[in-house]
């Protein structure tokens, strides 16, 4: 097999150079060369030249993948629920009586209705080499009445719940086993957008783990709590890796929404995928061993829609119970840093805030428009699911 | 091509790894260089967001100038929108120009870009023609808007197909066309709307606008339509002019019929089937029945083409149709003629008032320069008519607009006080704005209506060319060898001869009717050209007093006379404002544009329309010769002008890259050319002479690999199948793949296959008709055949696919392409849809589909390239144009409870291709497996379910245990919860059941159960149920 292009040099050799020239040089060579060997002839002639000239990303890609997962693969197992709360899917199916929105009363687990067909085997991610597993809420939402988690080698175990972070909607399991594989992670600072990205999940009782493939597509989403990629991610590989060429963790693949995790599946396959950051989790892990659920800071403020910053304005007087109200923030007041970072404007307040949990201490300086005064206070977050 | 490394590598495996780490290394190199690409481009994606309201879409900035490209339907009617860049802050911008018929929306941000040099962050144009199918791009935007810091999300895919018809919605389908648009098969989501679609090198090559969504709500199936770059870059001297651009149409209805609709002769002929009787094609000479050749000198495949290419072109581009009447008395055709067309506008029929752009006053930032200019003409009394003619309550009006927008210079006299708040506001927004403090402290409010003398004297000195002095104007710009009376042949102009650019510049103002309507008219008294202008300006959308001009030229001089109105006594009044119908005027080839330039800024600044900071912005100059001239804001600066050049075949872009100053002068220095986007030549003016010399040849980058080659063949092979499902909501369509030479067909088997015959598309548009020649239930997979000769007997163009008749390892990360006709995008002609993926996985095919279950039983292979409706039957291809399976259609898991893109393996549908190519051993093999999978008996496992009776389905926990059954056998215990049997996920009663009849008396299943804490796995032999 010598290549029409640069025939002298060994075929393989040649072939390879020239494919790589194709992407060095465009409009390059190689193309002029086949297009003069392969003109006017049959269609398996051509189909046959055209092997030679695959394109070189793509060709050398596949094996990179199956490296990369067989790297990760010991650590990604599959997640089953079994029972918890029921529903009808045929009554879903057939557009039967949507599920009310509901009252904040009444936060806390929400319907299974609400959460779309969250059902079925998930996967999981090994974090902790004696039995830690972490898994996304859409296993546990419906409350199981049992887990079981099937590791890479076949064997199965049932698996408790321990604590769960929903601002990232992951869940942390705990199985009994020990000496248990566990990955390497990438912290989010080091992730490129554009960079390959996979996302595995281990269904379908497949002997090697389901993959995606992707790009990141950007960084510091929820909050700045997830990556986002444009690999497919659906209930096929929710709780799985996010992997990098490498076989490194760049997160684990969530049905996050800002809207809420319920929403977060609605947009399965649709090339908006969230894997929640690991490698930040720091402290935020021992709590969940500990059975700790971790929920999305909330100062209840309402900043002005119309408002291009800097800094944001409260548009309402916020309420008594919430921190901001407690804190004593009225109408008209500007926010100009929280924690010394200054308030570009008011979707930039709400990252700052939303990147906080629950209990969590800030300091808000604020403007006071009628004395021109500037404020500084510490608040205590309120949680939101 | 690696094989041969690869297969050296199997034997020693040290080999092999490093292998892999330089292939890795590669990969990596290539991965650094896309996401530099896409770092360099991502600054100049914004999101385009309502004022006060929720919801928007996206954006790009293309112009360091800071205009904006996004959706019309994005900012629909809104006059000012927000955008938030990727630095996090939020930026207001007008919106200046609007193309409701092609989904375009031009934006200016106003202020300061945040660089350095106060431009904005920005990305360069490329050619939309020049990308290849299969081919990567990445879409950018803010989908869902989920960037609440304004970072874009970027997704990559590939271009599925280019040159898309797309029609439109509205009335007759003419609001928002996608005449010319990319499909691309990268994620592309709602409020991606208005985003850029980049090539492999980072070149803008269309604005994303419009998915096809089904089934799954509000999001995105792989397929997203971009209108293409070149089809705006015709529009963008309309849109940056701020004009309400306007498609062109010949006004005539075409249609493609396989025989002659007059003489009855086979072929295939496109028909003029219906015409108005005053459209510029029937004044031109086309008749009904007429047979249409040929559109700007391509013959024309399908009718969709006249259609694509006509409305791609703005209304009052020259166009040539060629085309041949037909003479009823002599029962044959007229020779063909060629006829050379203005293209009409088209009537989108979709905006009242298709004004985006008159700025509601209360919105606009930069009043100075009107402010001050207003207050100077009161003061000299000499022009400043329109402002005697208002009445005492708009004076009123008018004041207090213009004391809202500038508070510090329309104070009220009464209110001292305010001042000092209103100065302290303005030094701490703006410490460097000198001339305006000084203004404010050397003339106080006392005598608001007139000026200080001294900042208008600075401003007179910075615009005074603009306004005062045409003449001025003219020695600043000096026309290098003029000839003033040389005429210039419409249509054809030498880039070379550039030098005498401004003689191009013949053609007329045509209507900038954001801003005002006017007409023209010529005539020549001896050596004086006396040209006249009447200006319609309008207020707020309403039309006011016309105005005349008349522009006397005079060599290199020219005058601009004031008239009264009377003078317009030409054409057919004021229609053109009520219809907002552009009339393109002939006119007189030694206009000089910048007369006319003067006499509509003069007129527009009188009409009492503010005019800010886009004095002079930008003017489409069009005439004969179709030129446009992109002109600096602020200044009348030319950027440069672009027309259509027949001899290159194309539009001829020419941009001035720099001016320098010469003895007071400014003369262009560089230029660049651009052919139909396509960077052809640098031009360099040699100094002190206006000779131009072409610089060295420079060519844009376009993605290197020969995928479109590759893909080449499998186009042959893989057809388009139409039909009638005869139910309602069932699609009608989908997709083959040619397995013999004797026409055969293997396609999925749908309802669509229940009629006798269907439809089937080849490669060249030509229909056939087929039957069904079998269906094999079993594979859930039909064999349709089609004859291989057309009805002349000449050969069709069908070239069967190598079918590997071997099983194929395919690893999960495998690279393929899905080609179907998904979504049935490409119609006649056009080439089927290209989606990229991976191979996902493998799956035993436990699947519902539609309800039912799937028919094929065997291992599907899993992909993530998006397939949809139509996709079935169409084909998976390696990247080296391998075929690897028959695509399926979207069926649902019944374990993740999602739905899964999938196909059959080739090597499972082998023996059915060996069949049909008439190869009966094998026909004979498959008959027996197949008959070994016939349904089987019942079984029993004496197992029986805790079931409550309730209609929702628990999990499989075991009641009892019959006593000597096979479950009793196994040792299974009641309140053990089944878990999986083989493979099968057991998550309610209702799937056990079902799993169990996959199995026969006698075959031997595992059953894993969870007992307690504890997971057990048994093993049991089933028998046959009594």
């Amino acid at each position: 097999m010598t290549s029409p292009s640069t025939p002298g040099l060994p075929g393989c050799m040649t072939t390879l150079l020239a494919a790589f020239l194709a992407i060095a040089v465009p409009a390059g060579l190689a193309g002029q060369g086949d297009g003069a060997a392969t003109k006017d002839q049959g269609g398996a002639r051509e189909a046959a030249a055209l092997k030679q000239g695959a394109r070189p990303e793509l060709s050398l890609l596949g094996p990179l993948i199956d490296r990369a997962v067989s790297i990760v693969e010991p650590c990604v197992v599959t997640v089953e629920p079994f029972g918890g709360y029921e529903y009808d899917p045929k009554k879903e199916e057939q557009g039967g009586r949507q599920p009310r929105t509901p009252r904040p009363d009444q936060l806390g687990p929400l319907t299974p209705q609400q959460f779309l067909k969250g059902r079925g085997a998930s996967t999981g991610l090994i974090v902790g080499a004696d039995g830690w597993i972490l898994t996304t809420r859409f296993v546990t939402r419906v409350n199981p009445t049992s887990i079981i988690v099937t590791l890479s080698d076949g064997r199965k175990f049932t698996a408790e719940r321990k604590g769960e972070d929903r601002s990232r909607g992951i869940a942390l399991l705990k199985i009994d086993a020990d000496a248990l594989p566990v990955p390497e992670f990438v912290p989010q600072k080091d992730v490129v957008v554009g960079q390959w990205s996979f996302a595995l999940g281990r269904t379908f009782g497949a002997r090697r783990p389901t993959v995606h493939a992707g790009i990141v597509s950007a960084l510091g989403r929820i909050d700045g709590k997830a990556v986002q990629t444009d690999a497919y991610t659906s209930p096929v590989n929710y709780g799985g890796p996010l992997i990098d060429l490498e076989g490194r963790v760049l997160g684990l693949v969530c049905p996050l929404s800002p809207r809420g995790d319920t929403a977060g599946a609605d947009w399965y396959d649709s090339g908006i995928g969230f894997a929640a950051g690991l490698a930040d989790l720091g402290e935020i892990l021992d709590g969940l061993k500990e059975g700790k659920v971790f929920k999305k800071g909330l100062l209840g403020v309402a900043p002005s829609p119309g408002d291009l910053g800097p800094g944001a304005v409260i548009a309402r007087t916020p309420r008594r119970t919430t921190p901001a109200g407690h804190a004593g923030m009225r109408k008209g007041d500007k926010i100009l840093a929280v924690d010394g970072a200054e308030v570009r404007n008011p979707a930039h307040l709400q990252w700052l805030i939303g990147g906080r949990y629950e209990g969590d201490l800030v300091e808000l300086r604020y403007e006071r428009k009628k004395d021109q005064t500037v404020v500084e206070v510490w608040v205590e977050l309120d949680g939101r699911d | 091509m690696i094989l041969p490394l690869l297969a050296l590598s199997m034997l020693a495996a040290p080999v092999l790894q490093q292998d892999q780490d330089g292939e890795l290394a590669k990969v990596l190199e290539m991965q650094r260089r896309r996401t530099a690409i896409i770092a360099k481009v991502e600054p100049a994606v914004c999101s385009v967001m309502a004022l006060n309201a929720p919801g928007g879409g996206s954006g790009v900035i293309f112009d360091p100038r800071g205009y904006v490209l996004s959706n019309f339907h994005v900012t629909s009617n809104n006059k000012v929108m927000k955008i938030g860049l990727p630095d996090g802050r939020l930026y207001m911008a007008d919106v200046i120009g609007i193309d409701p018929g092609g989904d375009i929306a031009v934006l200016a941000l106003r202020g300061e870009g945040p660089l350095p040099d106060g431009s904005w962050p920005n990305c360069e144009l490329g050619d939309s023609d020049k990308l290849q199918v299969g081919g990567f791009c990445y879409a950018m935007g803010n989908p869902f808007l989920l960037a609440s810091d304004f970072k874009p999300t970027v997704t990559m895919g590939v271009v599925s197909g280019i040159n898309r018809y797309q029609k439109g919605t509205g009335p007759n389908q003419r609001m928002l066309v996608y005449p010319d648009c990319v499909q691309v098969d990268a994620p592309v989501n709602p409020g991606n709307s208005g985003g850029p679609l980049f090539d492999e090198n980072g070149l803008l090559v269309g604005i994303n606008g419009r998915i096809t969504i089904r089934d799954r709500g509000r999001v995105n199936t792989g397929v997203g339509f971009a209108v293409s770059v070149n089809q705006i870059r015709n529009f963008l001297p309309d849109l940056l002019a701020g004009r309400h651009a306007e498609h062109g149409t010949l006004d005539l209805n075409v249609w493609t019929f396989a025989k002659d609709q007059n003489t009855g002769e086979r072929g295939r002929f496109h028909h003029v089937q219906a015409l108005f009787e005053d459209s510029v094609a029937a004044k031109a000479g086309v008749e009904a029945g007429a047979r249409v050749l040929s559109f700007d000198g391509e013959k024309l495949n399908f009718a969709n083409d006249l259609a694509r290419k006509m409305t791609m072109l703005p209304a009052g581009f020259e166009v040539e149709l060629e085309f041949q009447n037909f003479n009823g008395q002599t029962g044959r055709y007229d020779e063909p003629v060629t006829k050379t067309i203005v293209l009409y506008p088209m009537d989108t029929g979709s905006v009242k008032d298709p004004r985006p752009n008159v700025p509601a006053f209360d919105e606009r930032p930069d009043f100075d320069a009107l402010a001050k200019e207003m207050e100077r003409r009161q003061a000299e009394a000499k022009v400043g008519e329109w402002w005697g003619e208002l009445d005492e309550k708009q004076q009123r009006e008018w004041r207090y607009r213009f004391r809202r927008l500038d508070p510090d210079r329309f104070k009220a006299p009464k209110q001292p006080e305010k001042k000092d708040e209103g100065k302290k506001d303005d030094e701490e927004k703006d410490g460097e704005e000198e001339g305006g403090k000084q203004e404010e402290q050397q003339e106080p409010e006392k005598v608001p209506d007139a000026p200080a003398p001294d900042s208008w004297k600075e401003w007179k000195d910075e615009f005074r060319w603009k306004f005062d002095d045409p003449g001025d104007l003219f020695r600043r710009f000096p026309l290098p060898g003029l000839e003033p009376k040389e005429k210039i042949d419409s249509g054809i102009v030498d880039v070379e001869r550039l030098r005498s650019v401004w003689s191009y510049m013949d053609g007329l103002v045509t209507d900038v009717r954001a801003r005002f309507d006017h007409r023209l008219a010529g005539r020549t008294k001896g050596e004086a050209v006396e040209q006249e202008v009447v200006v319609t300006p309008w207020v707020n959308g309403r039309p006011r007093k016309p105005r005349a001009r008349t522009i006397v030229a005079r060599g290199q001089d020219y005058e601009v006379r004031e008239d009264g109105a009377e003078t317009l006594r030409n054409g057919t009044g004021d229609t053109n404002v009520d219809t907002g119908v552009v009339r393109w005027f002939e006119g007189d080839p030694f206009l000089r544009p910048w007369a006319v330039h003067e006499a509509l800024a003069d007129a527009w600044l009188e009409g009492g329309i503010h005019v800010g900071n886009r004095v002079g912005q930008v003017v489409a100059f069009r005439g004969p010769g179709k030129r446009a001239v992109y002109l600096e804001r602020g200044s009348c600066l030319p950027l440069g002008y672009r027309y259509r050049d027949p001899r290159r075949g194309g539009l001829v872009d020419v941009r001035f890259l720099g001016f320098a100053n010469e003895d007071g002068k400014d003369r262009p220095t560089k230029a660049r050319v651009y052919l139909s986007g396509d960077l052809v030549e640098e031009l360099a003016f040699t100094r002190g002479g206006p000779g131009l010399v072409p610089a060295e040849r420079v060519l844009h980058p376009v993605p290197s690999d020969d995928i479109a080659k590759r893909l080449a063949p499998v186009f042959r092979s893989v057809v388009k199948i139409h039909g009638a499902s005869g139910l309602r909501g069932v699609d009608s369509y989908q997709t083959g793949i040619v397995i013999s030479e004797k026409g055969h067909i293997l396609t999925w088997d749908h309802v669509l296959l229940q009629a006798a015959t269907v439809q089937v598309v080849l490669e060249d548009g030509s229909v056939q008709t087929a039957r069904v020649v079998r269906k094999w239930d079993d594979l859930g997979v039909a064999v349709l055949r089609i004859d291989t000769v057309d009805d002349d007997g000449k050969p069709l163009p069908l070239t069967p696919i190598d079918w590997p008749m071997e099983p194929r390892e395919l690893e999960n990360g495998t690279v393929v392409y899905a080609v179907s006709n998904a979504f049935r995008i490409a119609e006649y002609d056009e080439k089927l849809s290209v989606v990229i993926g991976v191979v996902t996985g493998k799956a035993h095919s436990d699947l519902r589909l539609d309800l039912r279950n799937f028919p094929y039983k065997g291992e599907v292979i899993l992909i993530d390239a998006p397939t949809g409706p139509g996709s079935q039957g169409g084909g998976l291809f390696s990247i080296d144009g391998e075929i690897l399976g028959l695509l399926c259609p979207i069926a649902e898991s019944r374990e993740t409870n999602s739905q899964l893109f999938m196909a059959i393996p080739a090597h499972v549908l082998a023996p059915i291709v060996a069949y049909h190519r008439g190869d009966r051993d094998r026909a004979a093999e498959l008959n027996q497996a197949l008959n070994e999978s016939k349904k089987k008996a019942p079984v029993y496992t004496g197992i029986e379910l805790f079931d409550t009776g309730r209609r929702r389905s628990p999990p499989a926990y075991v009641d009892r245990v019959r006593r000597g059954s096979p479950a009793a056998k196994a040792g299974l215990r009641s309140d053990d919860m089944i878990v999986r049997i083989d493979d099968y996920p057991i998550q309610s009663i209702i799937d056990f059941k079902r799993v169990l009849t996959l199995y026969g008396p006698g075959e031997k299943i595992d059953i894993t159960v969870k007992r307690g804490s504890q997971v057990l796995k048994v093993s049991l032999r089933l028998e046959e149920a009594q």
